[in-house]
């Protein structure tokens, strides 16, 4: 019985323990990311980014999107995307093998014209079976690519063979970006001085429930499904607690797939996406910042802007969901089982010592860790073990963080872009953070335990996806 | 008990019943008044407060023996009539704010509900405390919880108590900033548009009135005594020194002056905050202030990049000798492209003149050489031909990159002939890319042997394609000729791919 106690004593010593660090953690996270918020914010006021339009200077920038299926909404989207600010702008739509007409609705569209172009595959990817660009020229900067289907990562690397300007953005063809993103999202690579500026990320928003125009966001309005709404809170702490700190710190390991700019030339060099894993953009920027390590390439920043810069329609429906989590915990352990040499390596420095073993732990682990405890619980309760007063304490203190984090994330919000305007919106967030914990979060431990089991399944898969477009949806 | 009740939620009735009323009585422009002293003076911001805290200390000493609100449906029949005072007090606020019956309710009443939340929370709080002795059986709870932890566990009852006090914070300042944000939108808008009009008539009046209607009219007190009001005045009389000319620009400096802004832009130059000194640079280059241009300088070599920026502009504006860019002469710090790309924009944008560029092309600094190329070519400065040619050998790729580039602007068989003779195979391709194009736009004759040799040669794809482009720009006949002739078929589907892009 001793043994047991002493056993029982430990476990419950390890979580705890465990959990103390994940909070504190996320403290010194909160506090990064407001240092970071502060100094954007001020240095932003300043800052007049149309003069990048008119300089000789400013570097050129290609949009590779890829579409699969998209025929539905592929004519708005790229609509959307030509009406972005920047002078030095190709756009590269890469139609991935569509069994859907979204070829055909591209060149009805867009007086598309197929051109012969000559394509040095410095990555491979699946062959491209043609190229088109159009004859009017109001659309003179629009490349489409029709390929065969090969995958996203497939699709981006063929894009990134036709490009031919020095930086690269890749987006996910059904977001919707605001018209002054390139010119944004360019600026860290201009204020470069004696680091390299590899990457720049930004943040992604929930467009459920905003009213939307042609490929522009007209009001922005809190989604009015609980799904999508318990998203945003999500996105918002992901985005402006998390991304916002680790760039901060230069400790930055993901930028996402659904926008991010890149040096193509590294990109390049590294070998492009990686096809064989579904966390392709994580994947990505892991090889950069270890490419530059690894070749000793000195000083190099992975760069973020908080501006709201790209909004998308997030999963309402659980189905859909879970799909995209189960993913996304693929994509994870792929990236961190390819480059477990880094684990803990002084040799990758920051990214070696802090940023890989915070994945390690706090991103894929710490499911196993609530999953564990829950069994560990259950064990307890039945023996009869459960010091209910510890057992609430504990619970009244996991409860008060968790809503103190969402509400620091609600706060930073607020006080930098304001996005949800309208008070009822806030209180909406307030309402949800304090369910959150008992509805969400479950959920989300849930698929990604499912996510692992896939992983280890072999499930390799990006599973369907629907669209259903936002085409001039007015919310009421 | 019941009857101190009766009398605290009495008071408070009366009192949010007399502030909706007033609001609704007072004018339009007082209530505005009102809120800017509450926005913009310390004095009456310490009175506020002050009034608040004896409110506030009076409706707390009134109400030690009664029950809160909410407790007030559970408890019993004998507080019903109470909660229902409670509730329309609360309707009735609300119902005034959505209907907006005034237009400065819709701020007010923001301001007046939460005050009217509060106040009736913290007696909630007080009487939860009192009645059910709430911080006793608190304290009990908390001394048993510590006493049943062990070790390091103990820390968890702290740990609730101040992430719960954390979160009460973000709460009430999520709220306040809302409610804030508004206010302060509103009362610029409305100092913004008033001010509009006295600026207009303060500069094409007569200088005689002008300093007449400063020294008697309160209204200008105000400017000088009201940081708030004194800042947007400042907005906008620089706005309207943009966009007037000549004669225009004495008189707004003359208000500025008389106003005394001009101490506030000292202030901001001088702070030892950056953003303020950013502030205030922009201030003295609008108004071509020159009094601290060796203070200015000083700036433009500083570590903070946003301010080396603007210090830098700011020089721009001021500088009035032939040698704008002098102070980047001893600079250390790397120019960035951004630095560079407001510098350009500045003076192309005025079309000011830059002077010289020698100086920035002796530069030790990569960055500051690489600058005076990009304004070699912003500004077609063809003077400097020989210094661009001697470039095309420097040590950092991009400024030998740029002087590639440049050459394109010299159009002369000598010219040509140099760019060929730098074409090395173990050039890096980016660099080889820019020779070739620059071929492609300066060649001559003796360029096309020179292209059709490299173009069989060449096996980087890229490279390919820039030396058939660039012949096909100088001799579109031996351009078709040579792919043509290739056996492989590569250099025709080449040559397709130009045509088509």
């Amino acid at each position: 019985m001793e043994i047991l106690k002493f056993i029982f004593r430990f476990v419950d010593s390890i979580i705890f323990v465990f959990g103390i660090v994940i909070m504190l953690s996320y403290i010194v996270l909160a506090i990064f990311s407001a240092i970071a918020l502060y100094y954007y914010m001020h240095k932003n006021k300043f800052i007049d980014y149309t003069t990048i339009l008119s300089s000789s200077i400013a570097p050129s920038v290609t949009i590779l999107a890829p579409a699969y299926n998209e025929g539905v909404t592929v004519v708005d989207n790229v609509r959307s995307l030509m009406s972005l600010h920047y002078v030095n702008l190709e756009i590269i739509i890469i139609n991935d093998g569509s069994k859907d007409d979204t070829l055909e609705k591209l060149i009805e569209s867009y007086q598309l014209k197929q051109v012969r172009f000559e394509i040095d595959y410095k990555i491979p990817c699946n062959r491209v079976r043609g190229v088109y660009r159009s004859e009017n020229q109001a659309f003179q900067k629009l490349i489409v690519v029709d390929k065969e289907n090969g995958g996203k990562a497939d699709a981006l690397n063929a894009g990134i063979n036709i490009a031919s300007n020095e930086l690269i953005t890749s987006i996910d063809v059904d977001c919707i970006l605001e018209s002054d993103a390139i010119l944004k999202m360019v600026k860290p690579f201009v204020e470069e001085t004696d680091k390299k500026v590899i990457a720049s990320g930004g943040v992604i928003r929930v467009a459920n429930n905003c009213d939307v125009g042609i490929g522009k966001i007209n009001k922005v309005r809190f989604p009015n499904k609980l799904l999508a709404g318990f998203q945003v809170l999500e996105y918002s702490r992901a985005f402006i607690l998390g991304r916002m700190a680790w760039s901060r710190i230069n400790g930055l390991m993901l930028i996402s797939g659904a926008f991010g700019m890149f040096d193509k030339d590294l990109v390049i060099k590294v070998g492009g996406y990686d096809k064989s894993t579904v966390g392709e953009d994580m994947e990505l920027v892991v090889r950069m910042r270890r490419y530059m390590h690894d070749m000793k390439q000195g000083g190099y920043i992975v760069s973020f802007i908080p501006d709201p810069l790209c909004w998308t329609e997030v999963p309402d429906t659980l189905k859909v969901l879970g799909r995209q989590r189960d993913r996304w915990t693929r994509g994870t352990m792929d990236t961190l089982f390819m480059h477990k040499v880094m684990f803990f390596n002084p040799k990758y420095n920051l990214l070696g010592m802090l940023s890989y073993p915070y994945w390690f732990f706090f991103e894929w682990l710490a499911p196993y860790v609530e999953l564990f405890g829950l069994i560990y619980f259950g064990i307890l309760v039945y023996l009869g073990l459960v010091n209910w007063l510890f057992f609430g304490t504990l619970l009244t203190l996991v409860y008060a963080f968790a809503f103190m984090l969402t509400l620091f994330s609600v706060y930073f919000e607020e006080s930098t872009f304001n996005t949800y305007k309208r008070k009822v919106d806030i209180l909406k967030m307030i309402g949800l953070a304090l369910l959150e914990p008992f509805i969400y979060h479950p959920m989300v431990v849930y698929w990604a335990i499912k996510g692992n089991i896939s992983y280890f399944k072999g499930e390799k898969g990006w599973g369907k996806i629907e669209r259903t477009g936002f085409s001039t949806r007015k919310s009421k | 008990m019941v009857n101190s009740l009766n009398t605290y939620l009495t008071i408070i009735l009366i009192v949010t019943v007399l502030i909706i009323s007033l609001q609704v009585l007072l004018s339009t422009k007082l209530v505005s008044k009102a809120a800017i002293l509450y926005k913009t003076t310390g004095w009456f911001k310490s009175v506020f407060w002050l009034l608040l805290l004896l409110i506030l200390g009076f409706v707390l000493f009134q109400v030690g023996g009664g029950k809160l609100i909410v407790f007030l449906l559970i408890l019993g029949p004998e507080y019903k009539h109470l909660t229902v005072v409670a509730i329309l007090t609360f309707l009735l606020l609300v119902y005034v704010r959505k209907r907006s019956l005034y237009e400065h309710l819709e701020i007010f009443g923001s301001v007046l509900l939460i005050c009217w939340a509060g106040v009736f929370g913290i007696i909630t709080f007080i009487h939860f405390v009192i009645h059910f002795q709430l911080l006793q059986a608190g304290i009990g709870l908390f001394i048993r919880v510590n006493n049943i932890m062990w070790g390091g566990y103990k820390v968890i009852p702290y740990l609730i108590i101040l992430t719960t006090l954390v979160d009460i914070y973000l709460l009430i300042d999520i709220a306040v900033r809302k409610v804030r944000r508004i206010l302060i939108d509103y009362l610029e808008k409305k100092i913004r548009i008033s001010y509009q009009g006295k600026i207009i008539e303060l500069i094409y009046d007569d200088i005689a009135d002008n300093v007449l209607m400063i020294k008697e009219q309160g209204y200008f007190k105000r400017v000088k005594r009201l940081f708030f009001t004194r800042q947007i005045f400042t907005e906008e009389l620089l706005r309207m020194h943009e966009v007037v000319l000549g004669q225009l620009h004495d008189r707004i400096n003359f208000v500025f002056n008389m106003l005394l802004l001009s101490n506030d832009s000292y202030n901001y130059l001088h702070h030892r905050r950056w953003y303020y000194k950013v502030n205030g640079l922009r201030i003295y280059a609008q108004l071509g202030n020159r009094k601290d241009i060796s203070y200015i300088r000083k700036l433009a070599n500083t570590g903070n990049s946003v301010l080396r920026s603007e210090a830098q502009l700011a020089l721009a504006r001021l500088s009035e000798d032939e040698n704008p860019f002098g102070y980047l002469k001893d600079t250390r710090k790397k120019l960035t492209d951004w630095e560079q790309i407001n510098l350009i924009h500045y003076y192309t944008h005025h079309q000011k003149p830059v002077g010289d560029l020698s100086e920035l092309l002796l530069s030790e600094n990569d960055s500051v050489v690489l600058f005076g190329l990009n304004c070699i070519r912003a500004f077609n400065k063809f003077d400097y031909r020989d210094k661009i040619i001697e470039f095309t050998k420097h040590r950092d790729l991009r400024v030998k990159n740029t002087a590639i580039e440049l050459l394109e602007m010299f159009d002369e068989p000598e010219v040509a002939n140099f760019v060929m003779s730098c074409y090395d195979d173990n050039l890096p391709v980016s660099t080889r890319m820019r020779i070739v194009r620059t071929l492609g736009k300066i060649g001559n004759e003796e360029t096309i042997d020179f292209l059709k040799q490299q173009i069989v040669l060449e096996s980087t794809l890229d490279i390919s394609i820039e030396l058939l482009r660039a012949l096909n720009s100088i001799a579109p006949q031996a351009a078709l000729d040579i792919a043509n002739s290739d056996s492989t078929n590569r250099l025709q589907r080449i040559f397709d791919h130009i045509i088509d892009n």
